[in-house]
């Protein structure tokens, strides 16, 4: 097969409003831009978000639970984004109970899809239980998404620690919600502090940004906006998952008109 | 009919799908592209409904009527299947098959309860239905109460909401294709009367606030006032 370098990543936090289905959503259009052919998993049975995030949830027919459990075929609840090429998604069922699906029919999944697409994403729900459990089953990676807050850095501790145990020790740290005043001000932890506590390599740093409300209300992701602190962010990190090599974004530099007009002059 | 050389295809369309009779020999490379500017006509009704197509006259192999199929289905953005045994209900005239078709589902629906769909029992709900709820019935439903996006309502007979739809709504879900859904205020995600499904275009704001009935008529649902004025 062509596609012998098929992923399979989770995008999983812990605790929850972190922003995994914001970052699920971002990436997986970010990598369809990217002319790859990517297929979103939202696992978070009875609490979807993902097709509302991305704008798509009037399409909805089939669900995750009715392709496990055999009702319909997987080519049947593939939601094609119209917008963005190669980008589809498989919803999560809003009306069923979370045991409805198996840590072996999640896995089997994985591997139907990794045949036919690039990359393969999958939205984990807040918390350990089965939902977690089912998420992770098929992963080759993990993304860990945390707050710079104590308590999401502690449930993203335990996230890893459940992760390396489930056999998954590929896993990337991704820190969003950051706001540089409040860090610089000693208000809010420092990435350093966090990366020392986690121990693990960091694939991108998001700032806190109003746009990502608006578009996320719109269902229009961010990662296409160019104009977007956190889109910009949000496309370094697709290219590193992608296998580019970015530098990590400055994020002094965009924070205010003030600074602009400094930088304006200061290169010349 | 005005003598066109350059029809190398031509659609019919029936009620259970549609036939592509193909009427000239011609490359596969041809034939797709006569396929393609085909389906571009129709784009505008058919994107997002679920379509069955057959082939006729000069059949080509299965594998490339697998490629026509995939083709239109990404050409529509919409899932097309196969219609394997269309021949034997080609052979009936459309005005036979309406009839049939319309007999049949009565006779499946009054197989399963034995009983007329208009006295079904009728199920009151007197709550707003939520996000992940789903509520069932085998007769009909009214509720007192608005149904919230996320929410699902399926009921074998006719559903009524004394409130405002914005979830998923099925009505005749084991196949009556009279059943009708009423709301003050119908907005939903998706509509689903019978085996048929729809959805708002894109970008679709509704600007007015009007109690409204879903029917189908001829194959497809319509949304027309429901309240009649009376001048």
């Amino acid at each position: 097969m062509a596609r012998t370098k098929s992923q399979v990543i989770v995008v999983t936090s812990g605790k929850g409003g972190v922003g995994k289905t914001t970052t699920t959503a971002n990436i997986g259009v970010g990598l369809s831009q990217l002319n790859k052919r990517v297929v979103l998993i939202d696992t978070d049975i009875g609490l979807r978000n993902l097709d509302v995030v991305l704008g798509l949830e009037n399409r909805i027919v089939y669900d995750l639970v009715d392709v496990v459990s055999g009702k319909c075929k997987v080519r049947q609840a593939l939601i094609k984004d119209k917008r963005f090429e190669g980008l589809y998604l498989i919803p999560a069922a809003q009306t069923k109970d979370k045991d409805a699906v198996s840590v072996e029919q999640m896995k089997a999944l994985c591997d139907e899809l990794k045949n036919e697409f690039d990359f393969v994403i999958i939205d984990c729900p807040a918390g350990i239980e089965q939902g977690f459990k089912n998420a992770i089953a098929g992963a080759d990676k993990a993304l860990v998404v945390t707050t710079p807050e104590v308590s999401a850095v502690r449930d993203a501790d335990r996230i890893i620690g459940l992760l390396e145990a489930n056999e998954i020790d590929e896993h990337y740290l991704i820190i969003n919600r950051v706001r540089q005043d409040m860090v610089k001000r000693g208000d809010m932890m420092n990435m350093d502090d966090i990366i020392e506590i986690l121990n693990i390599d960091l694939i991108g740093v998001i700032p806190d940004d109003e746009s990502i409300i608006v578009s996320t209300n719109k269902g229009e992701p961010a990662v296409v906006n160019n104009k977007s602190n956190a889109g910009q962010a949000y496309r370094n990190i697709t290219g590193r998952i992608n296998g580019d090599n970015i530098p990590l974004m400055d994020l002094d530099s965009s924070n205010g008109l003030l600074k602009k007009i400094k930088n304006m002059f200061s290169k010349k | 009919m005005f003598g066109k050389e350059s029809e190398i295809v031509t659609l019919k369309h029936y009620k259970d799908g549609m036939i592509l009779n193909i009427t000239k020999d011609v490359s596969f490379d041809d034939l797709i592209k006569a396929c393609r500017q085909k389906f571009k006509k129709a784009r505008k009704f058919l994107a997002g409904t679920n379509i069955r197509l057959g082939f006729e006259g000069i059949v080509p192999s299965f594998e490339n009527q697998k490629k026509i199929l995939d083709e239109i289905s990404s050409l529509l953005d919409t899932e097309v299947m196969a219609w394997e045994n269309h021949d034997e209900i080609n052979q009936t005239t459309e005005e036979k098959l309406k009839r049939e078709n319309e007999l049949n589902s009565q006779k499946i629906l009054k197989s399963a309860f034995e009983i007329d769909v208009d006295a079904m029992y009728t199920k009151f709900y007197k709550k707003t239905i939520r996000s992940g709820q789903f509520l069932k019935s085998d007769g009909h439903i009214v509720i007192i109460g608005d149904v919230n996006p996320g929410a699902e309502v399926e009921a074998v007979g006719n559903i009524f909401v004394m409130g405002t739809v914005k979830g998923i709504v099925h009505a005749g879900s084991r196949g009556d294709r009279n059943a009708v859904i009423v709301a003050l205020n119908l907005s939903p995600t998706q509509l689903r009367i019978a085996d048929i499904i729809t959805r708002a275009p894109d970008d679709y704001q509704k600007d007015y606030l009007e109690p409204e009935m879903a029917y189908i008529d001829d194959g497809k649902i319509f949304i027309e006032e429901f309240l009649q004025k009376k001048r």
